[in-house]
């Protein structure tokens, strides 16, 4: 019995700042504008916060940014799993003359981390805004580098970790599987969607869950391309409407919106993240 | 693809098969060129120039820039701040990730629920545990003073006192001795929110490594007459200790890429007093002069700290992390 007692006291000190939150996205406002601090049980429990047309999270930006965020979340996820399953299957299958110093060059990209270069990516952004955007057939507002989805996407298109993952994954499916399907007239394309994703899924389902993950969450990058608060992410939007003092119940609704899909996500998926964290070199 | 082709088989065989693997990395050759490489390269190039706040005048300066910068008692102050902050995130979150996978690996019945709530906050981003923690501690709805207040703690000016930070800095013991007379409470609210955020990954990595203890050590442990506390000072941690270290390096690398927290909670103030690394840069080349220049010295310095730290975490996942 101590043990769940400490278990239980434990989970409580840790989930207590999300709890608070979960608390304060149901206050009404005059709950933040009295003397005393703000309850820490739902006085009201304004469900509006959420869902009310003209006040809720669904009618302010934070609908906007949630969608936003899945757009830009969903299309880095898509585009890493098809550059790191192209080049993996090189690197596993093909024998090419240079093969082992590009793959060091592919590792190499995971120490310069982006934190590194935003400068010259922001400068190549505004290059890239100034030169292709002018154009009629690119200038409807979605199709911009700056304040648009192909700038907050670009720089995460490709992943050296997850072209790791992968090749370390397809180096294990048996030789033979691949020469069968090469006796059966398979061409290398044919043999890595009818024979290698196949077989690689869960490796493909840890690359996916970690780019959702990371995509959804950033912070700096979309900060520095996105001024139009039509373009947010939600991690922008929210912190930006934390600070508006006037709106901030809402604000912590929409942090709530923002954290719980990524928390299914994790719950749901945690034995594949264990399993990407140490590179496939532990078996979950 | 079709290795038959008559056209191909006049080429040499190492040609052909490079044309074959090409169109597999192309799409990732040219990503990682145009947004990792060539942004390296022009950090460098872009450190030899100063230029004026619109960019239309640049200055050739040479290594100039890189000293001046380098040397500066800005850039020092600002590696302090970032080298605290390593140190206030790392060690709290590695210790209280140690401690609640270690109770969560008991085998207990529904321990997989205490596992999930445990690793949850893996799931927060920067600015999600940065408005939680905001929550607790903004100054006017923050409940956590009112809660201190209750115990009769004093309240705290959380996000808004730099403590020793702030002024004429102390070297040396003294800034060891200010750190606990006069705390840093700006950046100790921004690593709380960090810790936080940093717990869930940790209690994950340390159970991981748990997990690959062989049970036959603690029942020779108990045989031999040992209790729990022995037995954690003579199994587990010598066992879990490269789980440990690669966890701390993880810790690192994330503490240098820190920005989204002190942006929310502290804008890197007051009078820089929570100013890491990565925010000196984003506010010396983002906001007015706009100093692109020296941005990018300082944006290589980051690379450097971030290529050892890679490189150590590579070898740490590439040796025996765990032993198994």
């Amino acid at each position: 019995m101590p043990s769940y007692a400490l278990l239980v006291v434990c989970s409580a000190i840790l989930m207590f700042p999300l709890y608070v939150t979960v608390v304060f996205s149901l206050h009404p406002l005059t709950e933040f504008l009295k003397e005393d601090a703000p309850s820490l049980w739902p006085s009201f429990w304004q469900w509006d916060n959420y869902f009310a047309s003209g006040e809720g999270v669904s009618d302010t930006p934070v609908g906007r940014y949630l969608f936003n965020s899945f757009v830009v979340s969903a299309v880095i996820t898509l585009a890493q799993l098809i550059t790191a399953t192209l080049s993996a299957y090189a690197f596993a299958f093909l024998k090419f003359p240079g093969r082992n110093v590009l793959f060091i060059v592919f590792l190499a990209t995971m120490m310069v981390p982006l934190e590194v270069s935003i400068i010259p990516n922001f400068q190549t952004m505004q290059w890239l805004d100034a030169h292709f955007t002018e154009q009629a057939w690119l200038s409807w507002t979605q199709i911009r580098w700056i304040d648009g989805y192909p700038g907050l996407v670009a720089p995460f298109l490709a992943t050296g970790f997850g072209t790791f993952l992968l090749r370390q994954y397809f180096m294990t499916i048996p030789r033979e599987l691949l020469d069968a399907a090469e006796m059966d007239g398979y061409g290398h394309l044919r043999t890595l969607l009818y024979v290698v994703v196949p077989l690689g899924r869960g490796a493909l389902a840890t690359l996916a869950i970690f780019a959702f993950l990371q995509a959804w969450n950033q912070y700096l990058w979309p900060l520095l391309v996105t001024n139009d608060p039509n373009m947010r992410t939600v991690q922008i939007g929210i912190a930006a409407e934390a600070a508006n003092i006037s709106r901030i119940n809402v604000a912590f609704a929409g942090t709530i919106m923002a954290f719980l899909p990524m928390l299914l996500l994790v719950v749901a998926f945690q034995r594949y993240l264990v399993r990407g964290l140490f590179g496939g070199s532990v078996k979950g | 693809m079709s290795a038959a082709a008559p056209a191909r088989r006049l080429l040499p065989r190492p040609v052909r098969e490079f044309l074959v693997a090409l169109p597999f990395l192309l799409p990732s050759m040219v990503l990682f060129g145009a947004f990792v490489f060539y942004p390296l390269g022009k950090s460098v190039y872009l450190g030899f120039f100063i230029s004026n706040p619109f960019r239309t005048r640049q200055i050739y300066v040479g290594f100039e820039q890189y000293r001046d910068v380098l040397a500066s008692s800005d850039f020092v102050s600002t590696l302090v701040v970032t080298g605290t902050f390593t140190l206030y995130t790392v060690v709290p979150a590695l210790a209280i990730g140690t401690f609640l996978a270690i109770i969560a690996n008991q085998k207990l019945p529904g321990i997989v629920i205490f596992r999930t709530i445990f690793s949850s906050t893996l799931a927060a981003s920067v600015a999600i545990s940065a408005v939680l923690w905001l929550v607790l501690l903004h100054p006017s709805i923050g409940v956590l003073n009112d809660m201190l207040g209750a115990v009769g703690i004093p309240a705290v000016n959380w996000l808004d006192d730099g403590g020793w930070a702030v002024g004429e800095r102390a070297t040396g013991w003294d800034l060891f001795a200010a750190w606990f007379i006069d705390p840093n409470w700006a950046l100790i609210s921004v690593s709380l929110a960090t810790v936080w955020m940093n717990i869930g990954l940790f209690t994950i990595i340390v159970l991981a490594g748990l997990q690959t203890i062989p049970d036959e050590l603690y029942e020779s442990a108990r045989i031999d007459g040992a209790g729990r506390w022995s037995e954690f000072w003579h199994v587990t941690l010598p066992m879990l200790s490269p789980t440990l270290f690669f966890a701390s390096v993880v810790g690192m690398i994330f503490a240098f890429q820190s920005f989204g927290q002190i942006q929310i909670l502290t804008q890197g103030g007051p009078a820089d007093a929570s100013n890491v690394l990565l925010y000196s840069i984003y506010q010396t080349g983002f906001e007015p002069p706009f100093r692109v220049g020296a941005a990018s010295v300082q944006a290589l310095a980051l690379f450097v700290i971030m290529l050892g730290l890679t490189l150590a975490q590579f070898r740490l996942v590439g040796g025996k992390v765990f032993y198994r």
